[in-house]
């Protein structure tokens, strides 16, 4: 989960999972909780880690599998009323895409095996599109509202980390057409200071069916330069890099993890 | 003028043919085979802590900064 949520919900939710991550040795902090835990229901803590190595995570699991007995009873914990300041569900009558994205050149040789995996890593985020938005795709017109979502929350390289997002005013040009089902154009975004910048073409395919959308697939490619603080070490200089949506079968639990950009739900909405 | 035209031009990125676009896409799909995402994964804290509780079983928590399963 991400725990910009859970760490700071003032419901039965947060209660929890801070009564977890609070016993690890990050301790009770206002700072991150990030990492591997394993826990029983009755709230015992059992292990935890914030190394990816295989081998790491293998230990403290084993560790706590080995530690593990069933709690006699779990007390029933009444859910209550959330707090919706950090509700986030799809917008109703609305679609979901899944996102991908890549870094298609330019790093230097790895000089590990960890580096190797984050050069080759796959992006992933999911776009929400609002009921009104998705009617007027299928009436074959691209909502400004979509576009805008799309440029500022959703090109961006989150292959290594969490990415900063555009503001309104990095849009230098946004120009995209829905028309016969194809959609093309071409979007420049730039930070004010120039350090951070994306220049790519934009290609797609919207399908309908009775009224519905049934196809959303889209491409995105061109040049990108300059890193966000968690996402550092990026290739130098301008490199190839590509975002690509399509509608998420809403089948898997994982389908429905909200956008990262969605944290500012209003703006990400809007 | 024709120098600023062609300037503007240098900056724009080349169109995605359609064939780009299918090659991409194609590309960037995520696997479909993914192991991780075969894992019976909860989004909430109090329902994996249900579903511990009737199954006798311990919860695994992969917490992140941005959500491990959706964004980074």
């Amino acid at each position: 989960m991400d725990e910009w949520y859970q760490h700071r919900q003032k419901d039965a939710e947060g209660e929890f999972y801070r009564e977890v991550v609070y016993q690890g040795p990050r301790g009770k902090t206002e700072a991150t909780t990030q990492g591997l835990y394993a826990f029983r229901a009755d709230g015992k803590f059992l292990g935890y880690t914030n190394n990816r190595d295989v081998e790491k995570v293998r230990a403290m699991i084993k560790k706590a599998l080995k530690e593990f007995t069933p709690p006699d009873e779990v007390a029933e914990i009444k859910e209550g009323k959330k707090d919706a300041y950090f509700v986030r569900t799809p917008p109703d009558g609305g679609l979901v895409a899944d996102v991908t994205s890549k870094v298609l050149g330019g790093y230097d040789d790895p000089k590990s095996d960890y580096e190797k995996l984050f050069q080759a890593a796959l992006g992933r985020d999911h776009l929400w599109i609002r009921k009104d938005e998705a009617e007027a795709l299928a009436k074959g017109e691209l909502a400004n509202s979509l576009k805008q979502r799309i440029a500022r929350y959703h090109l961006v390289d989150n292959t290594r980390g969490e990415p900063p997002m555009w503001e309104r005013r990095d849009v230098k040009s946004l120009e995209v057409t829905l028309k016969d089902g194809v959609i093309e154009g071409s979007v420049h975004l730039e930070t004010k200071s120039g350090d951070r910048g994306y220049v790519a073409s934009i290609r797609g395919v919207v399908e309908v069916k009775d009224g519905k959308v049934t196809r959303f697939d889209v491409a995105v490619k061109g040049e990108f330069w300059g890193c966000g603080t968690y996402t550092p070490n990026p290739p130098k200089g301008k490199f190839p890099f590509a975002v690509t949506l399509r509608l998420s079968s809403g089948e898997a639990t994982l389908d429905r993890v909200p956008p990262q950009g969605s944290r500012d739900l209003q703006d990400y909405l809007k | 003028m024709l120098t600023l035209l062609f300037l503007a031009l240098l900056q724009e990125p080349p169109r995605l043919s359609a064939d780009d676009f299918a090659k991409l896409h194609k590309d960037l799909a995520p696997p479909k085979d993914e192991r991780w995402r075969a894992i019976p994964w909860q989004l909430t804290m109090l329902g994996a802590r249900e579903t511990a509780a009737k199954e006798k079983k311990p919860i695994f928590l992969w917490s992140m900064n941005g959500h491990p399963g959706g964004c980074v």
